[in-house]
């Protein structure tokens, strides 16, 4: 059983304990409140100075004194704190850092960009009452702005998900020029609702009503698609029973789902953003890093230690991950150091890979000849070149 | 793994940890209370004299007290447990995250990240509309932020009651925090009755409510009263600052501070926290410069902002990614360099060679090569 799970039993078991415990405990509070007020019409009732007042006080503590036999919340409520203590334990062992020690920066966030960002999420993801609410409360003025396209995005998405393909095709036609400058592929997208489409008629309105349909739409069947587009006229024989053909994984929901996806990723990119919220992607950057960070922390702490930031550069390596690789970053497997314009990367004659710095110290002078730190192979620092690694534009 | 295993558990340490803290808090009352019950039957027990009418109704009236509160901890309790519960249940549910799979599995944290930083920020309405559509409702603490946004506007509208209360009824715990958020409101609402002109209330407030803090806070008691003689329209550096409007913000900020500290709450929204760490994970030089890829949230000017005092991230090994096809390159997907110096994976100029008759043509710098022509490049 793992940590998480140990915690949540003993969460039960507290639970149960509470409950007995409040009950008993309201229980006999109740009782001692019955017994004060049995004596108090007892006193009421008596004449004055009678033998009835005398008894009083016997008649209390007869009550009390079995009122304490019965009734004894002290022992459910030792048990209470017990179960507590252990649930204690429990969350100890299973949550071990704590989050707050891992500041990167001393300052505030700038608040309205954030704002911003968070208004551009909600409404990126469709969540417009949200969005709303939020543009209401935080007083940002810029709203319209974020709305229109997002309402316009989603409004397609929704008909792509009841299977209405129609605005989508009529979006594409209508942004086709953007489409076509920005260089997303936007072709094979607009086959891959032109095949729906017809896999749809196919299905519905049988093999001449598709068929119209693929002769309407020739031109935009593209070349880049011809095999496919090929492949797709067999599908004519299977009109009926699609979902058997070797057809099939054309028109499961999947293709639909992966079309909706694509849909949303060509109308974000006509808008300079990735399919992916940004907000999404910095967070998720966050829950990898903060472990990495909440640890060195700890360590530092232990040895009296503070992080310190020296060179405006986290002081430890964070690997996020593939999903996180937006640009190349080259680091010399010698120094260790990233590479920079005054120090790029260095292609061997043997094909290994260091910076012009580290080249330099090996060879420590320009005519010298060195050793590869890698392999067997010598060079001189003139016949090494710098390489240059693209960055990904839109 | 034990890294994604810490992952989960390392993060999410405040979403335990705020209502089993309560809970701690809340059956230590218990305890009081129940000291209470005992005494009660004690002296019931002991009694020598007559019980008189009077006394017996005080005693119900003490017994009414006992029970009310008894049911307020009982409810208290039952609430965190619960909250305990379906946390934990939750994070069962969870899991942990799997390699390459952080966006996924950040898409529901996100909500409720984003759900406890609007309730930070005071923007209760929509938080609250978030929590339902996401229920998620006892995985945000709304109602330890509500209380905290009703002093935070009493204290916006200049009024410091509502925060004096609550310290009150948290007196001990302040005290051993040794907070000086009393003095500074009661010095705050001394500044008031000095603004308004009323010296004489004035003082004997002072005498009230400031004496005691003489000591511990003495540079700033003695400016205090030094602001007796100063009015608020004084062109005096130093006694100008006590009469200013920030004074109130500082003062909101502190007792927020003081509220999410006694609440064992991140004295930052969590939403800030991974973004500070995020970004700087992120950051690299060519985030910043124009044109780049746009997958990289920090190529939008927003983001830029909220990075822009961030350190930027280390790398000791090399990540590489071919321009063309956008897929990592390593020993896998190996890359080339073209005779000029560009390097792209072998895939990606294959890819655009076999769409050009063979030739390779740079989309940056539109050289053509053929494919014999370039060098492989072995980068660990």
């Amino acid at each position: 059983m793992s940590e998480l799970e140990a915690a949540l039993k003993d969460t039960e078991r507290a639970t149960k304990k509470q409950k007995l415990c409040a009950a008993q405990s309201l229980k006999a509070v109740s009782a001692l409140q019955e017994h004060v007020q049995t004596v108090l019409i007892q006193l009421d009732t008596a004449p004055a100075g009678g033998s009835e007042q005398a008894g009083a006080l016997a008649q209390l503590r007869d009550l009390v004194a079995a009122h304490r036999k019965v009734h004894n919340p002290e022992v459910s409520t030792k048990e209470l704190h017990s179960a507590v203590s252990k649930l204690g334990k429990s969350i100890e062992r299973a949550f071990v850092a704590d989050i707050c020690r891992a500041p990167v920066s001393r300052g505030e966030m700038d608040q309205a960009a954030l704002d911003r960002i968070i208004a551009a999420h909600l409404f990126q993801q469709g969540r417009f009452e949200i969005a709303e609410s939020f543009a209401a409360e935080a007083a940002l003025d810029c709203d319209e702005d974020l709305r229109k396209p997002f309402a316009n995005m989603h409004s397609i998405l929704k008909q792509i998900e009841l299977r209405n393909l129609q605005p989508a095709l009529e979006w594409v036609d209508s942004r086709r020029d953007d489409l076509a400058a920005a260089q997303q592929g936007y072709e094979a997208f607009e086959f891959q609702l032109h095949r729906l489409q017809f896999l749809r008629l196919l299905a519905e309105q049988g093999p001449r009503v598709a068929l119209k349909y693929r002769r309407l739409h020739n031109t935009r069947f593209h070349e880049h698609q011809a095999l496919e587009a090929t492949r797709l006229m067999g599908s004519l024989c299977y009109a009926s029973r699609l979902e058997a053909s070797p057809y099939r994984d054309l028109v499961a929901q999947a293709q639909w789902d992966a079309a909706s996806r694509e849909f949303v990723r060509q109308c974000c990119g006509l808008m300079g953003l990735a399919l992916e919220s940004p907000l999404l992607v910095a967070v998720a950057a966050g829950s990898v890093a903060l472990p990495t960070l909440l640890k060195l922390a700890d360590i530092l702490q232990r040895q009296g230690k503070e992080m310190v930031v020296r060179d405006d550069c986290l002081p430890v390596e964070v690997e996020l991950g593939n999903e996180f690789v937006f640009h190349s970053i080259f680091a010399c497997p010698v120094s260790k150091d990233q590479s920079t314009r005054e120090n790029p990367p260095m292609l061997l004659p043997c094909g290994h890979v260091l910076c012009k710095v580290s080249i330099s110290k090996i060879a420590r002078s320009a005519s010298r000849m060195f050793k590869c730190p890698y392999c067997p192979n010598e060079a001189t620092i003139s016949s090494c070149r710098p390489i240059n690694f693209p960055d990904i534009r839109t | 793994m034990a890294s994604s295993a810490s992952n989960a558990e390392t993060i999410e340490t405040p979403l335990l940890k705020v209502p089993y803290e309560s809970l701690k808090r809340t059956t230590r009352d218990r305890k009081g209370v129940l000291e209470e019950y005992a005494e009660v039957m004690k002296r019931l027990e002991s009694q020598k004299d007559e019980p008189r009418h009077g006394d017996l109704e005080l005693l119900q009236t003490q017994l009414r007290g006992i029970k009310r509160k008894l049911k307020e901890i009982d409810d208290m309790e039952a609430a965190d447990l619960r909250r305990c519960q379906v946390r934990l249940q939750h994070l069962v549910a969870q899991g942990a995250p799997q390699r390459d799979g952080l966006l996924p599995w950040n898409r529901r944290r996100l909500d409720r990240l984003m759900a406890d930083h609007l309730l930070r920020r005071g923007h209760l309405a929509t938080a609250a509309l978030l929590a339902k559509d996401t229920g998620i409702q006892d995985l945000v603490d709304t109602h330890i932020f509500e209380e905290a946004q009703q002093v935070a506007r009493a204290l916006d509208r200049h009024d410091c009651r509502p925060a004096l209360e609550w310290c009150s009824q948290n007196s001990t715990k302040l005290k051993k925090t040794r907070s000086r958020v009393i003095f500074k409101l009661r010095l705050q609402e001394f500044v008031e009755l000095v603004r308004a002109g009323n010296a004489k209330t004035a003082i004997q407030y002072a005498r009230k409510h400031l004496a005691t803090w003489a000591e511990p806070c003495e540079e700033e008691h003695q400016r205090a009263f030094a602001a007796l003689i100063f009015t608020p329209s004084t062109s005096c550096p130093q006694y100008q600052e006590l009469f200013s409007e920030a004074r109130w913000q500082e003062l909101k900020d502190l007792f927020l501070a003081e509220l999410y500290r006694l609440h064992s709450l991140t004295p930052a929204s969590l939403l800030n926290i991974h973004l500070q760490a995020g970004l700087s994970a992120l950051k690299v030089p060519q985030s910043l410069e124009e044109g780049t890829n746009k997958e990289d949230p920090l190529h939008l000017p927003d983001f830029r902002l909220l990075a822009a005092d961030l350190p930027f991230s280390k790398h000791v090994h090399s990540k590489l990614v071919c321009a063309i096809t956008r897929q990592r390159m390593d020993e896998h997907n190996p890359p080339l360099v073209t005779p000029k110096g560009y390097c792209y994976s072998e895939a990606g100029m294959q890819q655009i060679a076999d769409a050009n008759g063979g030739i390779f043509v740079d989309p940056v710098t539109g050289d053509r090569h053929e494919m014999s022509e370039m060098k492989k490049a072995y980068i660990s």
